[in-house]
């Protein structure tokens, strides 16, 4: 029973704190969130197993994790106010070539991110060939350029 | 996908209104989580700080717990520190100092220090009995046991001499 509990409670605690920490950590792979992710994971590995190294505990903790991950999902699916708050939700960053700045602002997302995104996708040049930039639910930038609308 | 938004030529399920509850939960949650960071900084999740440690008496008492976490975590080691008045506790060669039973149930003793000579057991206490030299002594005796916790919850702990002065103290254990 303690090995289940402990998994749930790992798991909706990492998740609660990747949550709040905003979906650009996990798109966006820098070396502060690289750092982040490689020390969480050491640091919830010890909780979650705890003094229990049986092979036993590893298919109950595997089982639980796998199965709340399936639970979420399907609630995802079943509610969309859920999905909303559980996945966010898009953000449009650049509206037909107008840049909302206070929604930059707010997500954190600067021009060079756009644009950066702009060029490795559709070898975008400038500012004013961007059409539409949205900031996705995955925490990745998608840019419409003007020429594809 | 019923309420797919258009916003200019994209369809796109962007919802400023459930957007702006996600933001408003971010800053709540981050403004949590430093509070939690600040709050384990003074010890209120066990382990060092000034929230945890803590005293039961002064100096100059009979029996003074010396030191004793608040709040404990649940099998981490931690340190239960008495200091006894040595002219008045020892008595007839011997220094008897118990601890309730209750509260040993709670707990793991690793160790003692120093070495108990006997133990007695009695149905509400665990009596640990040292043999000690009589005299006039001015300096206190002190008497750590190293305890780890074995249950979640609260502790109540009493500690006392034999016939003598007995303080209370309590903990709470984290899981």
């Amino acid at each position: 029973m303690e090995s289940i509990l402990r998994a749930a409670l790992i798991y909706l605690i990492v998740w609660l704190v990747m949550r709040v920490t905003g979906k650009r950590t996990l798109a966006q792979v820098t070396v502060f969130d690289f750092v982040l992710l490689i020390i969480i994971s050491q640091a919830s590995q010890q909780a979650l197993l705890g003094d229990d190294l049986s092979l036993t505990n590893a298919l109950l903790i595997i089982v639980t994790l796998v199965g709340i991950h399936l639970l979420f999902t399907a609630a995802n699916y079943r509610w969309p106010a859920f999905d909303k708050f559980a996945n966010d939700v898009p953000l449009v960053l650049i509206d037909d070539g107008q840049i909302l700045e206070e929604r930059m602002r707010k997500t954190k997302v600067s021009e060079d991110d756009i644009l950066e995104q702009a060029r490795m996708a559709h070898g975008v040049e400038r500012m004013d060939q961007i059409k539409y930039a949205v900031l996705e639910r995955t925490g990745g930038i998608s840019v419409v350029p003007r020429s594809a609308g | 996908m019923a309420e797919m938004k258009r916003v200019g030529d994209l369809e796109v399920a962007e919802d400023l209104k459930a957007q702006r509850r996600n933001w408003v939960f971010a800053t709540v949650g981050s403004a949590v989580m430093v509070m939690v960071a600040l709050a384990g900084l003074l010890g209120l999740f066990g382990g060092e700080g000034v929230l945890s440690r803590a005293t039961v008496g002064n100096q100059n008492d009979t029996l003074y717990i010396q030191e004793y976490e608040r709040f404990l975590r649940f099998g981490k080691p931690t340190t239960l520190h008495v200091s006894l008045d040595t002219a008045a506790a020892v008595q007839g060669g011997q220094i008897r100092l118990w601890i309730n039973r209750e509260y040993m149930m709670g707990v793991q003793l690793q160790e003692v220090d120093p070495q108990p000579d006997t133990v007695e057991a009695s149905p509400e206490r665990l009596i640990y009995v040292f043999d000690a030299e009589e005299g006039p002594e001015d300096r206190p005796t002190e008497i750590t046991f190293e305890l780890e916790p074995d249950e979640m919850g609260t502790l109540a702990g009493r500690v006392g001499l034999d016939g003598g002065a007995s303080r209370t103290f309590e903990q709470f254990v984290y899981p």
